[in-house]
C-alpha cells in the first residue's frame, strides 16, 4: 500500500512534465478499482454461492393442502450459473490485472502493450459481466414481481432470503460491471493522453 | 503471365493515385471547413469504423423495431368442468407484457439514437473520448439488454420447473421465434459495438507516443 501511494505522488508530481515517465499517468487508481473490483466480485461469489433455502410450499398435483419442503438454490436457474461463471471469471481477472497493474506501478515492465491490453480485456470483461447482471436482474425481478401474462408466480414471498441473496448478487454484479466501465474508460483516457503532447 | 501479372499492379497503382488525389482532396475541403474554429486537422475519417458504426445502427433499428411489433393472439380452450363445452378464450403475448422485453427495446433505441450521434461526429477530433466512453456505455447496455431478454427467452422456451414457471413458447410460437431473432440481431450488434471499441483503443493505441 506504502509504494502504491508514494507511485502515486511521484506520478502526480511528474504530472506537469510533458514527456512523462514510463509509469506516469497511471494513477493508484486503478489498482485501488481493481482490488475493490476484487472485493465485490469476490462478495457477490460468495452471497450467490450460499443463497439456498428449503420452504414448505403447498403442491397442487398432490393436494392443495399438502405442504412440501421444496429447496430453491441458484443452481435451478441457468442464468445464475451462468453469473455464477461470469463472476468466478472476473474475480480472476481482477486479482491477475491488480498484481499487473502494480507491477506497472512499480515500473518494472513496459508500459505500452500492458496498458493496451488491459483495456481491451476490460472491455471484454464489462460485457461479460453486463450480459451476466442483465439475465440475473432478469430472472431475479420475474421472482420478486412475477409476470401475471405468463402466469409466473413469484417466488420471493415463499423464499425471502434466498430471494435477498440473489438480488445482493445481481447488485453487487452490477457495481462490478459498472467498475469495469470506469476501469475501461480510465485506462483508455490515460493511453489517450499519449496522443497528444 | 507477365502481362497479366503487371496489369493488376499498373491498375492498383492508377486507382491508388486515385484514392490518394481524392483523399487529399477531402481533406482539404474538410480543414477549409474546419478552419473557422483554428483547429488541428479533422481526424481522419476510420472507413471500416463507420461502416461497423452503420451496421450497429441498423442492426439495433432491426432489433428494436422486430421486438416492438411483435405480437400474437392466439385462441386456447379452457375447460372449466367437463359438463361444460370448453371455453375459447383469445390470449394475446407482446412485447410490453414483460419488463424484460421493455428494456430490450428502450436499450436498443437508445443504442441506435446514439450510433446515429456518433456517425454524426466522427469527423471531429475533440469528439473522439466522449465518443469513446459513449461506445463503453452503450456496450454495457446492449449486452445487458441481451443477457435479460435472452433470459426470458430461454424461460420461455423451456419454463423453470422447480419454480413451476410452465414453458410459454408451445402456445406463442411464431412470438418466440421473433423475439428470439430480435435477441440474435441485437447480439451480433452488441459484439459489433466490443469490436468497433477495440479498434478505436487499437487506433489510439497506435498514435499513441506508447508505440
Amino acid at each position: 500500500m506504502a509504494t502504491v501511494s508514494t507511485e502515486d505522488g511521484k506520478a502526480a508530481a511528474a504530472e506537469p512534465a510533458p514527456p512523462r515517465p514510463a509509469g506516469g499517468g497511471f494513477s493508484g487508481a486503478d489498482v485501488a478499482l481493481r482490488a475493490l473490483l476484487f472485493a465485490v466480485t469476490l462478495a457477490a461469489l460468495v452471497v450467490l454461492a450460499t443463497a439456498k433455502q428449503t420452504a414448505l410450499v403447498p403442491y397442487p398435483p398432490l393436494a392443495p393442502q399438502v405442504l412440501l419442503p421444496v429447496p430453491a438454490k441458484f443452481k435451478d436457474s441457468p442464468a445464475l450459473i451462468y453469473l455464477l461463471v461470469a463472476l468466478c471469471v472476473t474475480c480472476l481477472y481482477s486479482l491477475l490485472t491488480a498484481l499487473s497493474s502494480l507491477r506497472l506501478l512499480a515500473g518494472s515492465v513496459s508500459a505500452a502493450k500492458t496498458l493496451f491490453l488491459l483495456v481491451l480485456l476490460d472491455v471484454f470483461y464489462a460485457a461479460v459481466m453486463a450480459s451476466a447482471t442483465g439475465a440475473a436482474g432478469g430472472v431475479a425481478w420475474i421472482g420478486l414481481k412475477g409476470n401475471s401474462h405468463t402466469q409466473w408466480n413469484k417466488i420471493c414471498n415463499v423464499y425471502g432470503k434466498f430471494c435477498r441473496h440473489i438480488g445482493s448478487s445481481a447488485f453487487l454484479a452490477l457495481v462490478a460491471s459498472i467498475i469495469l466501465v470506469l476501469l475501461a474508460i480510465l485506462n483508455a483516457y490515460s493511453l489517450y493522453r499519449r496522443t497528444h503532447y | 503471365m507477365e502481362t497479366s501479372r503487371v496489369k493488376p499492379g499498373f491498375n492498383g497503382v492508377a486507382s491508388s493515385l486515385d484514392g490518394s488525389s481524392r483523399r487529399a482532396g477531402y481533406m482539404g475541403g474538410i480543414s477549409a471547413a474546419d478552419r473557422g474554429g483554428g483547429n488541428k486537422a479533422a481526424a481522419p475519417v476510420d472507413s471500416c469504423g463507420v461502416a461497423l458504426r452503420v451496421f450497429v445502427l441498423a442492426a439495433t433499428l432491426v432489433a428494436g423495431v422486430v421486438m416492438g411489433v411483435d405480437r400474437q393472439t392466439r385462441t386456447i380452450q379452457i375447460t372449466l368442468a367437463d359438463t361444460l363445452p370448453p371455453l375459447q378464450v383469445p390470449v394475446t403475448a407482446k412485447w410490453s407484457y414483460s419488463s424484460a422485453f421493455v428494456y430490450f427495446v428502450v436499450a436498443n433505441a437508445m443504442v441506435c439514437l446514439f450510433s446515429a450521434a456518433a456517425l454524426a461526429t466522427c469527423r471531429r477530433r475533440g469528439a473522439v473520448v466522449p465518443v469513446m466512453v459513449g461506445d463503453l456505455l452503450a456496450l454495457a447496455l446492449l449486452f445487458s439488454a441481451v443477457g435479460a431478454a435472452a433470459e426470458f427467452g430461454i424461460l420461455g422456451e423451456r419454463g423453470n420447473s422447480h419454480v413451476r414457471w410452465a414453458k410459454v413458447c408451445n402456445v406463442y410460437g411464431s412470438f418466440c421465434e421473433r423475439a428470439m431473432a430480435a435477441v440474435i440481431v441485437s447480439l451480433l450488434a452488441a459484439f459489433t459495438n466490443l469490436v468497433m471499441l477495440m479498434l478505436t483503443i487499437l487506433t489510439i493505441h497506435k498514435s499513441s507516443s506508447y508505440y
